[in-house]
């Protein structure tokens, strides 16, 4: 394969999957400019380990590997105490019509919930939303498929306690 | 309105997956623009310095040994010289053990499997800075001593007495090592500590361990 070639598979195929790369660095992320900057981080790692890749494998599997690997790091280089943060404005992730009023809500509500847990739960959760199989989540993460259920069966308590605490306040 | 189930959130994943990617905020073009050839070139100054301390360390043992080998039978000449040669070699196997790890760090294995390394990587890293700061306090006392055996003054026979002052400025190295990383470790000094290059202070080592246990939980739980 040339470098040419090379350079146009990995490009047509990071287009194909970008909502993966944009949702991990929503999740692991506060700032804009973290954003930009999680997003590169991301992109040039994928780059680096393309020629490594097997096309035996699911590409979103690899994916979604690189980019918690990348996003996880990138995470604990960051935050760190007193370190100076802007949030980004609800308006910015908020959907622009939202048919039941509550719409907006929802997503802050989910912003809220996704920066409050640890970072490998971030990531369990994003999977989760994602609507991946256990399988999927366990080949990702490297844990077992039951390890995997229990997981979720923790983080949904979790979820459901932090919401619990924001329906309280809201009300 | 209330919610109270992370299936209740799929929901609202789902809009703003949408929102998302309405906005496009992905330089994708400009990735393209770049060479990306070029772009996996810019991984490489994590190998350089890697490099430089594996060539420092060969000319240090270069040193260090020849100097012992001239003057075997003259005890404190060969401590000297030893001295040096086994910090040569020091730097030479944390700097290639670094690599190593560096260039196993394989970001496509499952994330523990990864986190595990780089926690592993990071710890390890933390750990030799103190050992090399440690050594560092006195390493350059047989390495000043040498010089001057070069320039034909042996210190150790002829004044015995200085090699004893420089020893003990090499413990009033250590002391002011230890307060720093003592100050480092202090509540509110965590800038501090990040500034000492994420390396030698005490903090760093205990952000390490955590990493690890914080891994370790999250395998187990």
């Amino acid at each position: 394969m040339t470098p040419f070639s090379d350079q146009e598979n990995f490009t047509s195929l990071l287009e194909q999957h970008a909502g993966i790369i944009r949702k991990v660095a929503f999740s692991y992320t506060n700032t804009f400019a973290d954003r930009e900057d999680l997003t590169q981080e991301i992109m040039l790692q994928l780059w680096r380990a393309y020629p490594r890749y097997s096309q035996d494998r699911p590409f979103s599997t690899w994916m979604y590997r690189i980019a918690l690997n990348v996003a996880i790091s990138f995470l604990r280089r960051h935050a760190h105490p007193g370190r100076q943060t802007v949030r980004l404005e609800e308006n910015e992730i908020a959907d622009e019509n939202p048919g039941d009023g509550g719409t907006d809500e929802r997503v802050v509500v989910l912003q809220k919930v996704i920066g409050a847990l640890p970072p490998l739960d971030r990531g369990l959760m994003l999977l989760y939303l994602e609507d991946h199989s256990y399988r999927e989540i366990a080949a990702v993460l490297g844990l077992s498929e039951t390890n995997v259920a229990t997981k979720l069966q923790r983080l949904k308590q979790r979820v459901r306690e932090e919401m619990l605490k924001l329906n309280k306040t809201n009300s | 309105m209330t919610y109270s189930e992370l299936d209740d959130l799929k929901a609202s994943w789902q809009v703003l997956n949408r929102n998302l990617e309405r906005q496009n905020a992905f330089a994708f073009h400009e990735l393209k623009e770049r060479k990306l050839t070029r772009v996996r070139s810019a991984f490489r100054p994590l190998v350089t310095g890697q490099v430089i301390q594996i060539i420092a360390g060969a000319l240090l043992a270069l040193i260090g040994g020849s100097f012992w080998v001239d003057h075997i039978g003259v005890a404190h000449l060969m401590i000297y010289g030893m001295s040096l040669h086994l910090y040569g070699l020091m730097f030479i196997f944390f700097a290639a053990r670094d690599l190593y790890l560096v260039k196993q760090a394989d970001y496509a294995a499952p994330v523990l499997v990864l986190q595990k390394k780089i926690a592993a990587l990071r710890s390890w890293h933390v750990k030799t800075g103190l050992w090399f700061g440690i050594a560092g306090c006195f390493i350059w006392i047989p390495g000043m001593l040498m010089i001057f055996q070069a320039l034909g003054a042996d210190v150790w026979r002829h004044n015995p007495g200085v090699v004893g002052w420089l020893f003990l400025s090499g413990l009033v190295s250590l002391g002011i090592l230890w307060g720093i990383i003592a100050y480092s470790r202090r509540p509110g000094r965590e800038k501090f500590a990040r500034s000492l290059n994420n390396s030698t202070a005490g903090w760093s080592v205990r952000r390490a361990e955590t990493l690890l246990e914080e891994i370790e939980r999250f395998e187990n739980d």
